[in-house]
């Protein structure tokens, strides 16, 4: 099984290169998950990727694109509950990187 | 004139929903009603592994599917995701031929386009 | 846009299927169709709150049904016969339900142009 190795420990991951285990992720993780996606991540960045962890503890699923968008205009506002913005920070797909970064299981393709 | 979407959620093998679902649409392009799309979901997608092994004189539904879909220009869609989980389909295995990977989400915005939905 | 029902039917203890059709009702809400969920038969338990219990080995996808609310899904109903068949009370149910007698029923069936079974 593929890892990360963080403090010589190594942190198992799943197939897809997303953490295996929800309950192993560390603001450390998420920095070296974003360093392997090529992002720096700022305050804004850590914004999302507190908000799609906290998703996922309250509802028990990753969100897809279109509800994240919805439910960050539902507590954000309209300017950082759209896509664009989300993409702007998440080039490669926000749903995609963010959930990686936060610790989640990847998304469901089909949604 | 109607336009029908037709939905198929078991297994193809354990059941008759294929040939059901085959004597169903014959019957309706014969009538001059159109088929917009037929989706596989849940169990359904079993149909779509491509290495399945059927003695010879057992019929081969999965693939008279496809050839009926093809003929008839019918979208024969699966999920994508359903058929991952199950282990059907995945990088090294290909779906089989006249299967095409689709999500819930191209299924929900088909639904515009079809009177009337049927599930298998 | 269509109205939509997907009825639920079977006990999230011992398999999946409702956890693929809250997969399809979120989808189909995702595009905008008027979607209306019905719990009936053994899918009423689906609504209690015990599949949180952490022995329980298939997904506690009934906590996604929160996210009703988000996809704007407001017709959720559960069958009142069920719901008595199995001595569950209305106030056990861990989501907002309408509970619908048969006429009902027959009404949401009538209401609607694609009805999907899971």
């Amino acid at each position: 099984m593929a890892h990360l190795t963080i403090n010589e420990t190594a942190v198992p991951l799943d197939q897809h290169g997303y953490l295996a285990n929800l309950q192993d992720w560390t603001e450390q993780i998420a920095v070296e998950f974003a360093r392997l996606e090529n992002i720096v991540l700022t305050s804004a960045h850590w914004e999302v990727v507190h908000f799609v962890r906290q998703f996922y503890l309250e509802f028990n699923s990753s969100p897809a694109m279109r509800i994240l968008v919805k439910a960050m205009a539902q507590q954000l506002g309209p300017d950082k509950g759209n896509s664009k913005y989300l993409f702007m920070l998440f080039p490669q797909g926000p749903a995609k990187q963010a959930t990686r970064i936060a610790g989640l299981p990847k998304p469901a393709k089909c949604l | 004139m109607a336009r029908f979407g037709l939905l198929l959620t078991c297994n193809g093998f354990a059941n008759q929903n294929l040939a059901s679902v085959m004597l169903f649409a014959r019957a309706a392009l014969n009538k001059g009603h159109e088929i917009d799309h037929l989706f596989l979901y849940q169990d359904a997608v079993y149909s779509v592994a491509a290495h399945t092994d059927l003695p010879a004189d057992e019929p081969d539904l999965a693939s008279e599917l496809a050839q009926f879909c093809q003929q008839h220009a019918i979208a024969l869609l699966f999920c994508i995701t359903a058929a991952e989980k199950r282990g059907v389909v995945s990088d090294i295995r290909p779906a089989r031929a006249g299967y095409i990977a689709a999500g819930l989400a191209e299924f929900a915005m088909r639904q515009v386009n079809i009177d009337k939905l049927v599930q298998f | 846009m269509r109205n939509i029902l997907v009825i639920q039917q079977h006990s999230p203890f011992n398999s999946s299927k409702g956890r693929e059709a809250l997969d399809l009702i979120l989808a189909m809400a995702a595009v905008e169709h008027n979607v209306s969920v019905l719990f009936s038969g053994d899918a009423v338990y689906q609504l209690l709150s015990s599949q949180d219990h952490v022995d329980f080995k298939l997904k506690a996808y009934p906590r996604s049904f929160k996210l009703f609310a988000l996809y704007d899904i407001e017709h959720v109903y559960v069958c009142q016969h069920a719901l008595q068949q199995r001595g569950i009370e209305a106030h056990d149910i861990s989501i907002r339900a309408k509970v619908l007698d048969k006429t009902d029923i027959a009404l949401l069936l009538a209401r609607q142009h694609q009805v999907i079974t899971s």
